[in-house]
C-alpha cells in the first residue's frame, strides 16, 4: 500500500480539459451504433425464419404449398439476388475508394444504389405477378410467411436505399461525413447479407 | 458402475426414460426437431454476435487503455 | 455538441419538452413511468377488491364484470413491467446517470435519445387510449397467448388487443434506440483515465441489460408482427386449424420474456451496489466478480426460457434440460448477492433511507429467487404453475426490482436531480410502511398458491371445486395490506413534491460519494460539468486506511489506488 500523499487539490485540476468533452472513440461511434441496431434486426429475421421453419415442419403432409398452381419463382429471383449481391460488393469497393480519395467513390456508390434499386423494383414486380395469380397473404400459411418475410426484407432494403441515396448525394456535394457513410454501409451489408438466407429458406 | 450402465442404456434408448407414453410413441417428430434446432439457432445467434462485437471492442479498448498509464485500481 | 450552447438560455419547450439533454430525457422517462404506476396501482386496487369481496361494488369503479377483471389484470402486468419498471430503471436512471457517471456532457446520439423518449411517450398514449375504445382494453393476460389474443371472436376486444400489441411494439423500439445510446456512449465517451473496470457498477449493469434486451427482443417483435397480421389481416400464423402453431408464440414470447426479467434485475442490482458502498463506507467486495457474474447471468438467461412452458406440452426431455439450466442460473445471481453481503460485512453502516431500501432489496429478492428454484424444477412447477404461488414468486422478484430498488435510487439521487434533500423522517415512514405491507400482502399468496389457488380467476361461482373458501380470509388480508401499501405511497408523493420545493438545499456531494456525478453541481447544468473531469481511480475507494477522508473521489488527482502501482496520476494527455 502506498503512503498517503495527504489532501490533494480540488477537482478543478489544471490538466483537466476545457469543454467540450473529450470523446475517446475506441471504435467509430456510427459503426457501433449501427451494428447494435443490425444485431437486433438479425434477431428479428432469425425469429421470422425460425417461425417459418417450425411451422413448415409441423405442417400436415400436403398442406405446405401455395393454394393455386404457382410455385415461388425461385429461378427469376436468382437474378434479383445476383443484383443485390453485386451491389454489396460494389459498396465494399466504394468504401475502399472513399478511404483513398473521397470523391472517387461517387460513381461506385451510385452504381451500388442502382443495383439495389433494381432488386427492390424486381421484387415488387414479382409480388404483383403473384398477386395477379391469386396468391394473397391469407390464402395459405406458406403464402403468409412469404409475404411477411420477403416484405419485411423489402422494407428494410427500401429504407437502406434512402440512407445510401443520402450518402451519395452528400458525397457529390462534398458534405459526407465518414461516419454517415460507414453507418449506411453497415446497414446495407446487413440487407445484402440476410437475403441469401431468406432466399434459400423461403423459396425452395 | 451401475450408474454408468444405466446412463449408457438410457442414452442409447432414451425412450425408456420417458414417463409419458404419448411422447415416447410420438418419437422425435419433424416438428420437435425443428423446435430444438431453431431453439439452438436463436440462442447461439445473439450470443455469437455479442461475442463478436465484444471481442472487437475488447481489442480496441485495450489499445485505448494502454495509452493511459497507471494501473487498474479495482 | 450540446456543450457549446451551454450559455444560451433555452425556452421552456426546448428545455423541458423537446430537449436532447440526457438529464431531461431521464427525468421525462422517470416521471412518465411514475404516472403510469398510478394507473397500474389503480388497476390492482380494483381487481384485488374483487378477489377479496367478489361481486360487491368497488369504490371509484363500480361492479367488476368478468371482462373487466381480465383487462385489469392484463393491464396491471403490462403497465408495471413495460411502462413502470423499464422506463424508471432503464430509461430514467440509464439516461440520467450514464453520461454523468462517465464524465461526459451527453449521450453520443442525443437526437436519437429524444426520439426514443418520444416513441415511448407515444406508446404510453396508445396504451392508455386502449382503455377507451369499443370493446375495452385487451384482457388476454400480459403474455398474450394466442389463439385468445389472435382472434377478436375469442378475445372480444377487436381494438383493444391491436392497440395493446402496437403499444408494446412501440415501447420496444423506444428501448432499442435507448440501448444503442447507452452502449455506444459507455464505450466511446468515458472520461479520460476511466478504464473498463473504473466504470461504476450501475452503468455496467444498465449496459449489460441493454445488450440482453437487444439480443432477445427481435424474435418477439417478429412474433408480434405475426400476431398483428393474424388480428388485422386475418392470416393464420397461430391458428392451428389453418396450419398455424399457437405454441410458437409462447417460445417467441418467453425467449424474450426470461432475459427481460434480467434486463430489469441487473439495473436494480447496480443501483443497490452504488447505494450500499456509499452507506457502508466500504469498497465493493469484488468488483470484477460482480461484472463477470452479471455477464454469466446474461448468457445463461438465453438458455432458460422454456421453464415457463413446462405445462405447454413440450418434450419432457426438453423440460428436464431447462430445469437444469434454470437451477444453474441461480448460481451467478446468488454469487452477486454474496458479494453484496460481504461488502456490508464490517462496514460502518449508515441507515439512511436509500440504504434501508438497498438492504430491503437484498432481503426481499432472496425470497423471490429461492421460490424461483421450486418453479424451475419441472416436477414441482407442474403443480405450482398458474397458482398464486407464481404470483407471489414474481412479486417477490419484481417488486424489489421495480419499486424497492427504484426507491433506493430515487432517494439516493434526488439531491443530484433536483438540488434538494428529501425528508428523512417521511422517507423512513414510507419505507417501513411499504415493506411491512408488502410482506403482509404477498406472503399469504404463497400459502393460497400452495393450496392450489388459481391465478386470474374472476370469481369462484363457476369453479366451485377451486373455491377453497377457507382461504378467503387470507385473500382479504392480502387485499387490505395492498390498500395500506397504496396509502403509504401518498407519503412518498408528499415527500417528493414537498422536497422538490421546500427541501433543504443539497450541496454537490451530500453523501460524500466517489463517482463522477457528485462532482457536478446539484442539479447539474446543461453540459454537466464546469470542467470536464479526469479519472484517477476506481469508483469504490472508501475508507482507504492511508487517507484522512473515508472516501476518495474518482476525479480527485493523486496517487492511484492502493495496489502498489506506479505512483502519480494516470496520464491524462494521451487519454483522448
Ligand atoms: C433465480 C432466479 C429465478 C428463477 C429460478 C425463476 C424461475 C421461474 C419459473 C420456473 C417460472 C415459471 C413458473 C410458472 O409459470 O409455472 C417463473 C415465473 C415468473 N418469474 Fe421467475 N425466476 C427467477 C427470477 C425471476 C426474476 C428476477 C423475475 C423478475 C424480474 C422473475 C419474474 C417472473 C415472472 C413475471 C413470472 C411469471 C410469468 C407469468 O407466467 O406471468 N423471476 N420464474
Ligand atoms: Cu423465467
Amino acid at each position: 500500500m502506498r503512503a498517503a500523499t495527504g489532501r490533494l487539490p480540488g477537482p478543478m485540476d489544471a490538466t483537466a480539459r476545457a469543454l467540450p468533452a473529450p470523446r475517446r472513440e475506441v471504435v467509430p461511434t456510427s459503426v457501433l451504433g449501427m451494428l447494435l441496431l443490425v444485431g437486433a434486426e438479425v434477431m428479428f429475421f432469425a425469429g421470422l425464419i425460425s417461425a417459418f421453419t417450425i411451422t413448415q415442419a409441423g405442417a400436415r403432409p400436403g398442406t405446405w404449398r401455395l393454394p393455386s398452381e404457382p410455385v415461388l419463382p425461385a429461378a427469376a429471383t436468382a437474378f434479383n439476388t445476383t443484383a443485390l449481391l453485386a451491389s454489396g460488393l460494389l459498396l465494399v469497393r466504394a468504401g475502399r475508394q472513399y478511404r483513398r480519395e473521397p470523391a472517387s467513390a461517387t460513381n461506385t456508390v451510385l452504381l451500388a444504389w442502382v443495383l439495389g434499386a433494381v432488386f427492390v423494383v424486381l421484387q415488387g414486380r414479382e409480388w404483383i405477378g403473384l398477386l395477379g395469380q391469386g396468391l394473397t397473404i391469407r390464402s395459405s400459411t406458406l403464402g403468409s410467411f412469404f409475404y411477411l418475410i420477403v416484405g419485411a426484407h423489402g422494407l428494410h432494403a427500401a429504407g437502406a436505399l434512402v440512407g445510401l441515396g443520402v450518402a451519395w448525394w452528400r458525397l457529390r456535394q462534398g458534405t459526407l461525413s465518414p461516419g454517415f457513410l460507414l453507418g449506411a454501409q453497415t446497414f446495407w451489408y446487413f440487407v445484402v447479407g440476410v437475403w441469401p438466407v431468406i432466399y434459400g429458406r423461403v423459396y425452395f | 458402475m451401475r450408474v454408468v450402465v444405466a446412463t449408457a442404456i438410457l442414452g442409447l434408448a432414451p425412450r425408456a426414460a420417458l414417463a409419458c407414453s404419448a411422447c415416447a410413441l410420438a418419437g422425435i417428430s419433424d416438428n420437435a426437431a425443428a423446435y430444438v434446432s431453431m431453439s439452438l439457432v436463436l440462442t447461439a445467434l445473439p450470443l455469437g454476435m455479442v461475442l463478436g462485437v465484444a471481442t472487437w471492442l475488447y481489442r480496441n479498448i485495450r489499445r485505448a487503455d494502454r495509452h493511459a498509464t497507471g494501473s487498474i485500481s479495482s | 455538441m450540446s456543450a457549446h450552447d451551454a450559455g444560451r438560455d433555452p425556452g421552456f419547450v426546448e428545455k423541458y419538452l423537446y430537449s436532447t439533454d440526457h438529464k431531461t430525457i431521464g427525468l421525462q422517462y422517470m416521471l412518465t413511468g411514475m404516472a403510469m404506476a398510478l394507473i397500474g396501482a389503480f388497476t390492482v386496487y380494483v381487481f384485488r377488491m374483487q378477489a377479496a369481496y367478489p361481486g360487491s361494488s368497488v369504490p371509484l369503479f363500480g361492479r367488476v364484470a368478468a371482462a373487466d377483471y381480465n383487462y385489469l389484470v392484463t393491464m396491471h402486468g403490462t403497465i408495471m413491467i413495460f411502462w413502470v419498471a423499464m422506463p424508471v430503471l432503464i430509461g430514467g436512471f440509464g439516461n440520467y446517470l450514464i453520461p454523468l457517471m462517465l464524465g461526459c456532457d451527453d449521450m453520443v446520439f442525443p437526437r436519437v435519445n429524444r426520439l426514443s423518449y418520444q416513441i415511448f411517450l407515444l406508446s404510453s398514449v396508445v396504451l392508455v387510449a386502449s382503455f377507451f375504445v369499443p370493446g375495452g382494453p385487451f384482457g388476454g393476460a400480459w403474455t398474450a397467448y394466442p389463439p385468445l389474443s389472435a382472434n377478436s371472436a375469442y378475445s372480444l376486444t377487436p381494438y383493444g388487443s391491436t392497440l395493446w400489441l402496437l403499444a408494446v411494439a412501440l415501447e420496444f423500439v423506444a428501448f432499442l434506440l435507448g440501448g444503442i445510446n447507452f452502449i455506444t456512449t459507455t464505450m466511446n465517451s468515458r472520461a479520460p483515465g476511466m478504464k473498463m473496470f473504473d466504470i461504476p457498477i450501475v452503468v455496467w449493469m444498465i449496459v449489460l441489460a441493454s445488450v440482453l434486451f437487444m439480443g432477445s427482443v427481435g424474435p418477439l417483435v417478429a412474433g408480434a408482427v405475426m400476431l398483428l397480421l393474424d388480428q388485422v389481416v386475418g392470416t393464420g400464423f397461430y391458428d392451428p386449424s389453418r396450419g398455424g402453431d399457437p405454441v410458437l408464440w409462447q417460445h417467441l414470447f418467453w425467449f424474450f420474456g426470461h432475459p427481460e426479467v434480467y434486463v430489469l434485475l441487473l439495473p436494480a442490482m447496480g443501483i443497490v451496489a452504488e447505494v450500499m458502498t456509499v452507506f457502508a463506507r466500504k469498497k465493493l467486495f469484488a468488483y470484477r466478480t460482480i461484472v463477470y457474474s452479471a455477464v454469466g447471468t446474461g448468457i445463461i438467461s438465453f438458455f432458460v426460457w422454456a421453464h415457463h412452458q413446462f405445462v405447454a406440452g413440450i418434450d419432457p426431455r426438453m423440460a428436464s434440460l431447462f430445469s437444469v439450466t434454470t437451477l444453474i442460473i441461480s448460481i451467478p445471481v446468488a454469487e452477486m448477492f454474496f458479494v453484496y453481503i460481504a461488502t456490508l460485512y464490517g462496514g460502518s453502516i449508515r441507515l439512511t433511507t436509500p440504504m434501508l431500501w438497498a438492504l430491503a432489496f437484498v432481503a426481499e429478492f432472496l425470497l423471490g429467487g429461492v421460490t424461483g428454484i421450486f418453479l424451475g424444477s419441472a416436477g414441482s412447477d407442474i403443480y405450482f404453475h398458474d397458482t398464486y404461488f407464481i404470483v407471489a414468486h414474481f412479486h417477490y422478484t419484481f417488486f424489489p426490482i421495480a419499486f424497492i430498488a427504484a426507491f433506493a435510487g430515487i432517494t439516493f439521487w434526488f439531491p443530484k436531480m433536483f438540488g434538494r434533500m428529501m425528508d428523512e423522517t417521511l422517507g423512513k415512514v414510507h419505507f417501513w410502511g411499504t415493506i411491512i405491507t408488502f410482506n403482509v400482502c404477498f406472503l399469504p399468496l404463497f400459502v393460497t398458491g400452495t393450496a392450489g389457488d388459481h391465478r386470474r380467476v374472476f370469481d369462484y361461482s363457476g369453479f366451485a371445486e377451486l373455491a377453497t373458501p377457507q382461504m378467503q380470509n387470507l385473500r382479504i388480508l392480502a387485499t387490505w395490506a395492498l390498500l395500506a401499501m397504496l396509502a403509504f405511497q401518498v407519503v412518498f408523493l408528499v415527500n417528493f413534491v414537498y422536497s422538490l420545493f421546500k427541501g433543504e438545499a443539497a450541496e454537490a456531494n451530500p453523501w460524500k460519494a466517489n463517482t463522477l456525478e457528485w462532482l457536478a453541481s446539484s442539479p447539474p447544468p446543461h453540459g454537466n460539468f464546469e470542467t470536464m473531469p479526469v479519472v484517477y481511480r476506481g469508483p469504490y475507494e472508501y475508507s482507504v486506511p492511508s487517507r484522512d477522508d473515508d472516501y476518495w473521489p474518482q476525479y480527485e488527482p493523486g496517487d492511484t489506488a492502493d495496489d502498489g502501482a506506479p505512483s502519480g496520476p494516470r496520464s491524462v494527455e494521451q487519454g483522448a
